[in-house]
């Protein structure tokens, strides 16, 4: 599981909690599965990725639905004379 | 968090003896009676103090849901799920500032790490969960007792977890730190305040003859953990020769609330990874209550430490 999935569990299990009802029963099993993958790479002596420390929220503007199409880059050729 | 509950005050009426102590509140004192003073009797709190108590209080109540359960007989996988829901449940709203030093290592995300790691390194602990003659759990005992001299005085505290290893009696204390956990870590138990304090409180409440304290220790570091378990052990001579020491220590702090002053141990501002109030003595008298504001707040009573407060 990816940095950033781990912050979308999070985020998912927080709004459940926020609109008053309690994380499922999946989501938890998924964080603490996490959490013992993290342990074990700890203990195999693999060192976390950056942004597997924190919870390093990474966006984008797509991510957002604020995508701009990249501008088209036009050469025109002037005609020699 | 919860509201406070307003519990009587362990200070005798119209005075500021303390009659009703604890490990945290004697500790205080025996380090340095202006460090007491600025701590118990003003209840002064240093800015990053509040990230250290949740955090200490949060890790605490998973591991004691943890063992409450498994004591019920429900497996491990189910124990830890419900530990680690309500543990986010509790948390949801606490979001500590993680440009502090307390906060980079002391946050949400640590905290459920340094629980879920926790109960996988001990996931087949030799350690189990002691049933009281009553048959409940010995898990979050809180102990009371009135000692035999006076002005009366009670000695309280919580115990973690009270154990049976290898047909031995022990307490479980569960500590969190950034300390590197080498023998130079574990010195500090033996002897230690906390440590025989907590012998003789489980010994109370047990009734039976408790070893010592089995330290669990876990080393936060900035996304990994690591658990250290270490032994320190008591006699009944060591603790009866602490119970004389207490004695004097407590007439001295009779002393000091009789005259209203409380003198500066100014040989241990460096111990102890530094006193936080150091910047403060270290002020003429006439200013130091401008620099206590500044970087301290001022708890109001019902929010002081004390040790009558229920956990």
């Amino acid at each position: 599981m990816s940095a950033n999935t781990i912050d979308e569990l999070m985020d998912r299990i927080d709004l459940s909690i926020s609109e008053g009802g309690i994380p499922s029963k999946t989501d938890i099993d998924a964080v603490i599965a996490y959490q013992r993958k993290m342990r074990a790479n700890a203990e195999a002596g693999i060192k976390p990725k950056k942004g597997d420390s924190g919870r390093e929220v990474t966006l984008s503007l797509e991510q957002l639905g604020l995508g701009q199409e990249k501008p088209k880059i036009s050469i025109s050729r002037r005609s020699l004379k | 968090m919860n509201k406070p509950i307003s519990s009587p005050s362990p200070f005798l009426p119209n005075s500021l003896i303390q009659f009703a102590w604890d490990s945290t509140s004697l500790n205080d004192f025996k380090i340095c009676p202006r460090k007491y003073y600025y701590t118990m009797i003003e209840g002064w709190q240093g800015r990053d103090e509040n990230i250290h108590l949740r955090f200490g209080i949060e890790y605490h109540k998973a591991l004691q849901d943890y063992d409450m359960a498994k004591a019920r007989g429900v497996g491990h996988d189910t124990a830890v799920r419900m530990a680690v829901s309500d543990l986010l449940i509790r948390t949801h709203d606490w979001d500590p500032d993680r440009d502090t030093k307390a906060g980079k290592y002391k946050n949400r995300d640590s905290l459920l790490m340094a629980v879920c790691w926790y109960l996988e390194n001990f996931r087949t602990d030799p350690a189990q969960t002691y049933i009281m003659a009553d048959r409940k759990p010995a898990v979050e005992l809180s102990f009371k007792f009135e000692l035999d001299w006076g002005p009366p005085y009670l000695l309280c505290g919580h115990l973690d977890r009270v154990v049976l290893y290898n047909d031995h009696l022990f307490v479980m204390d569960r500590k969190t730190t950034t300390t590197t956990l080498s023998p130079y870590y574990f010195k500090q138990f033996q002897p230690n305040n906390q440590m025989t304090l907590y012998a003789i409180g489980s010994q109370i409440v047990i009734k039976s003859p408790v070893r010592g304290v089995i330290i669990d220790a876990c080393q936060l570091m900035v996304g990994s953990a690591r658990f250290v378990r270490e032994f320190t052990r008591r006699t009944k001579d060591q603790l009866e020769e602490w119970l004389v020491d207490l004695r004097y220590h407590l007439a001295i702090a009779k002393t000091y609330a009789d005259q209203g002053h409380w003198p500066m141990n100014d040989t241990a501002c460096d111990k102890y990874g530094g006193c936080p109030f150091r910047e403060v003595c270290s002020k003429s008298p006439a200013v130091r209550k401008t620099f206590l504001k500044a970087d301290f707040v001022q708890l109001p009573e019902e929010e002081r430490w004390n040790p009558l407060k229920p956990r």
